[in-house]
């Protein structure tokens, strides 16, 4: 009762007229930077603080939480209507909302993108609200050979996903784990794979693999068609058709669930997340086959899962003082700026920040969704200016955009021969969704196994002995033997192009 | 049938593993924590290797499904697509950025628009970004010896 | 059709002329000064940047501009400063002891000299900590060297990973009192703070300003500080010299020029930087970011940057890493 009383306390101060402009500020920017691609949430954030220095600490850490909605929903934006993913969480939504968006139904994507992340988005505040401290102090539990085991597992699922070949899903998924070894060895320091190129020391960034293998490289295979052709009819409303309407329900709850939980594990991202929704959802769906080919769910269930992640991952964030994942980092950084420090003496040194900030979220998510429900439609209406504008202008954006991330001309000129190659990779139809999520994985793979290395005292048995860990690795061991049992059993052959998975 | 596509997409993934490979011997293959440097690497393109050999095998039974390469046209385009993005890359420290955007975006709005209206938009399109990232974000782009 | 013509080109015209920055005669600055902050936007160097930047702005009279250019451990963003235009209008931040290490580690990959570099002035000095759990057995660092000693390879500790100036200082740690414990590198404090508070390690080695909060809400205690003297910050931890280990870890972060540029354009900017330093905004600010100030001026600072390159270099020579 008392949380209750003072989140209403809470709504109170956040709805006062400034703060709720600035939070309008906030979202707006945030989304605009989230837009243009190569500036994530991340990127967009710590650009963004310098604004909120002239504002009091309450109002400027709601206007960077505006910030940091909108640049998630922003990133959306991109991932649907352009094909270029804002953060690791959004590959997975280009991989359905993109070919909706190119089928005429960006809107509904969009939509249901826009009510997902609100669902999803508040219900995990309202964890935060209520039972904050508890689940913190149960999220600690998780140490390096739990993460171990969670991304072997995600890696699991991810080559499920694969569907077509397994052979080259494989091949797509070792060369991403392969780049994401460029770089500084985690144990040792030693650099490797750096070909004489001082620039690459701390690796490849996810951004260059992003918009190169995804949105360029689509860019570039469409000059084999005529795209003024391809002009869907007319471009759907937000609201996805009545039938739908069940489908995405459940996938939202279901990613609300999946995104809050691993929200509250220091250590996950958001991608691992939106990565198990699909998977859910692609196994609970009555026909598998659609996914990949604009399957709705695909875009309910990840938004909804990377959303209730970003408001679940405050919790560890405002209860221990700790950030969860870069985002985060950055908005503890701007916490830190405005002279609050987060840690369970937040809660009683500035009451009323908490809850204003809490409530605040309430309401960023609110107006993304009021600021998106008209606006989708306008969004989705890029897809009818005329292809041969709107490219070079792609183009351009994408390049300057991965500019600003580093102020690093060879990250431009890498993500242009990244480009070529995600052409290529099409071509060869080797998934590009595979190389860059475990590239995103595998920068924490080899990471995690050190750790758990240098923790244990009998090596990676480790790993079994832990329960959490334990229970993963097992869950691993049963879905690769099914999937083992299921092909021979199907004896088609692995390069193949049939649906099953 | 082999599939000339599928061929090289084959051999493409063979060469990568083979470089890193190589590349991964040279690395301390254990260190005083277990796994040095090399150790990962090394398996994970003799992973590689060993994939890319059966999609190869795959190939050469005729059962890969690559795609086709696309046509003259196609390609002509794509080349220019990217040595347009490569010459952008190239001018930019050296006219700065609004001269290399509009230069850029010039070249492809010009074969379907006329010289008036490509211009107008190139322009007035590299001055938004340029004001939009320096002053609204606070990133310095790269100025030419003119200041602009 | 001219319509057009004309209303994308005159803006365009314009622009250009009004970018167009001429250097008009009159005293130095002229026009805002850009700093190179060789990490990203939002991170502990960047504050500090952006916080003394901030009010030096009233003793220049044209503000600064931070440009941020991340990368390679900070080896991009000094090599930038190295080769910028000695014209006073490009300075940058620099971390020590990390601009001195990376040439010593990486050799001839990195392209700058400690050499290219006039230090102009030090701002904040954040000490190296051995933090633990509150309710850990652990009371002091001699606890610590103990523990490790009865049983070596049991301790665990979480440090920053190889190359960070910490882990210099747990190789001291090891050589001087004769011990061995486990080190369990992670990739920044906020994973370490996680591993520790979860019990999977025993105790962990950070630096001061970033463990604040956590040592504020007494979940987390400091055992030892690698200052020369004890900081105001954590009043009752002991110096690593008091707690028996004799030696100084010290993160350094401070403005420098390019070497060649006016010597009395350094000394205006290092007036104008002790004034910002004294200034009480800036004290304000700093403490509300819980930063350990320090100020040294440009001949002390230089004095001490020397010191530290000849003595990481001789390590490096004996045994290197």
């Amino acid at each position: 009762m008392d949380n209750l009383l003072s989140l209403m306390h809470g709504f109170e101060l956040a709805l006062t007229a400034n703060n709720l402009l600035f939070c309008l500020i906030g979202v707006t920017v945030g989304q605009i930077v989230g837009v243009l691609p190569g500036l994530g949430p991340v990127a967009g954030t710590a650009m963004l603080i310098p604004l909120t220095y002239a504002l009091s600490p309450t109002t400027a850490v709601i206007m960077l939480a505006g910030i940091f909605y909108g640049a998630m929903y922003g990133g959306t934006i991109t991932s649907v209507l352009i094909n270029v993913p804002g953060e690791g969480a959004s590959v997975i939504t280009c991989m359905d909302g993109y070919q909706m968006a190119k089928q005429g139904r960006g809107g509904n994507a969009l939509g249901v993108a826009a009510i997902g992340s609100f669902i999803g988005g508040v219900i995990a505040v309202l964890f935060l609200t209520f039972l904050g401290p508890t689940l913190a102090a149960y999220a600690l539990k998780f140490g390096p050979p739990e993460f171990f085991s969670l991304m072997v597992f995600g890696l699991l699922l991810l080559v499920g996903l694969i569907g077509k070949s397994i052979i080259k899903g494989m091949i797509s998924a070792v060369i991403g784990m392969l780049l994401a070894l460029v770089g500084q060895d985690p144990a040792t320091g030693v650099d490797r794979f750096l070909f004489g190129q001082l620039e690459l020391l701390e690796g490849i960034d996810f951004v260059i693999l992003a918009i190169g293998l995804f949105g360029l490289s689509e860019i570039l295979a469409n000059t084999e068609e005529d795209m003024n052709l391809n002009k869907p009819e007319k471009i759907a409303g937000l609201i996805p058709p009545r039938k739908e309407w069940k489908a995405c329900l459940g996938a939202i709850m279901r990613g609300t669930g999946i995104g809050g939980v691993l929200g509250l594990i220091p250590g996950t991202s958001a991608s691992i997340a939106s990565l198990m929704s699909y998977s859910l959802e692609k196994k609970l769906a009555d026909d598998p086959s659609r996914f990949g080919k604009g399957a709705i769910e695909g875009v309910a269930g990840p938004e909804t899962a990377n959303n209730s992640y970003a408001g679940a991952a405050l919790i560890p964030l405002f209860t221990l003082g700790i950030p969860t994942s870069p985002t985060i980092a950055v908005l503890l950084g701007a916490f830190i700026m405005h002279g609050l420090t987060p840690g369970p003496l937040l809660y009683v040194k500035n009451p009323d920040f908490v809850w204003a900030v809490v409530a605040s979220m309430f309401i960023g998510n609110l107006l993304l969704l009021i600021m998106n429900l008209p606006l989708a439609k306008w969004w989705a209406r890029i897809a009818l200016v005329p292809y041969n504008l709107l490219f070079p202008l792609i183009l351009l954006i994408c390049m300057v955009g991965v500019y600003s991330v580093n102020r690093s001309l060879w990250d431009v000129g890498m993500t242009v021969a990244f480009s070529a190659i995600g052409y290529l990779m099409k071509k060869w139809q080797l998934p590009t969704a595979a190389l860059i999520l475990s590239f995103v994985l595998g920068k924490n793979i080899e990471f995690t196994l050190v750790q758990t290395l240098a923790l244990s005292d009998n090596g990676l048995w480790m790993l079994f002995q832990r329960p959490i860990s334990g229970t993963l690795l097992t869950l691993c061991g049963i879905i690769l033997v099914f999937g083992l049992y299921t092909t021979v059993k199907n004896k088609r052959g692995a390069l193949a192009t049939d649906e099953s998975a | 049938m082999v599939n000339r596509v599928g061929l090289s997409g084959a051999l493409f993934a063979l060469t990568i593993g083979v470089i890193f490979f190589a590349y991964s011997l040279q690395y301390p293959y254990e260190s005083e924590l277990g796994p040095g440097s090399g150790m990962m690497p090394l398996w994970l393109s003799g992973l590689l290797i060993v994939l890319a050999l059966a999609y190869l095998v795959a190939v050469f039974k005729g059962k890969d499904s690559a795609e086709k390469w696309p046509e003259r046209k196609s390609q002509l385009e794509m080349l220019f697509i990217l040595g347009c993005m490569s010459l952008f890359v190239l001018l930019l420290p050296v006219i700065g950025f609004n001269l290399s955007c509009i230069l850029f975006l010039f070249a492809f709005l010009r074969r379907n628009y006329s010289w008036t209206k490509s211009l107008g938009i190139s322009a007035f399109t590299s001055i938004l970004l340029f004001l939009l990232f320096t002053k609204g974000f606070g990133t310095p782009l790269p100025v030419n010896m003119f200041g602009f | 059709m001219k319509k057009v013509l004309m209303t994308a080109l005159v803006p365009a015209l314009l622009a250009a002329a009004g970018m167009n920055a001429q250097a008009a005669e009159g005293p130095y600055p002229q026009k805002p000064i850009m700093a190179i902050v060789a990490f990203p936007a939002g991170g502990g160097t960047d504050i500090v940047a952006r916080s003394i930047l901030k009010t030096a702005e009233k003793y220049t009279g044209k503000g600064f501009v931070v440009d941020n250019r991340p990368g390679a451990g900070g080896a991009i963003g000094f090599t930038a400063l190295a080769g910028a235009p000695k014209d006073g209008y490009t300075i940058g931040l620099i971390n020590a002891p990390t601009i001195i290490m990376n040439p010593i580690q990486l050799g001839d990959k990195v392209k700058y000299k400690l050499d290219d570099f006039v230090p102009i002035a030090n701002f904040v000095s954040d000490p190296g900590v051995f933090a633990v759990n509150a309710n850990s057995p652990i009371k002091t660092l001699k606890d610590f060297i103990d523990m490790a000693k009865a049983d070596p390879g049991k301790v665990k500790l979480a440090y920053g990973g190889p190359g960070t100036s910490e882990s210099l200082a747990l190789r001291m740690l090891e050589q001087k009192s004769g011990i061995k414990f486990r080190k369990v590198p992670f990739e920044g404090t906020a994973p370490q703070l996680t591993a520790l508070m979860g019990g999977h390690v025993d105790i962990m080695v950070s630096n001061a300003s970033e463990i604040f909060p956590q040592v504020e809400s007494k979940t987390l205690r400091v055992i030892a500080v690698g200052a020369a003297k004890r900081i105001e910050m954590y009043p009752e931890a002991p110096t690593y010299k008091e707690a028996g280990f004799d030696y100084v870890q010290v993160g350094m972060r401070g403005l420098a020029a390019p070497k060649g540029m006016d010597p009395k354009q350094i000394q205006f900017l290092s007036d104008a930087m002790k004034k910002a330093y004294d200034d009480p905004e800036f004290k304000k600010n700093a403490k509300e970011l819980h930063l350990p100030i320090d100020y040294m001026g440009p001949e002390d600072f230089a004095k001490e940057l020397k010191r530290q390159d000849t003595f990481l270099r001789e390590e490096f020579a004996r045994s290197p890493w």
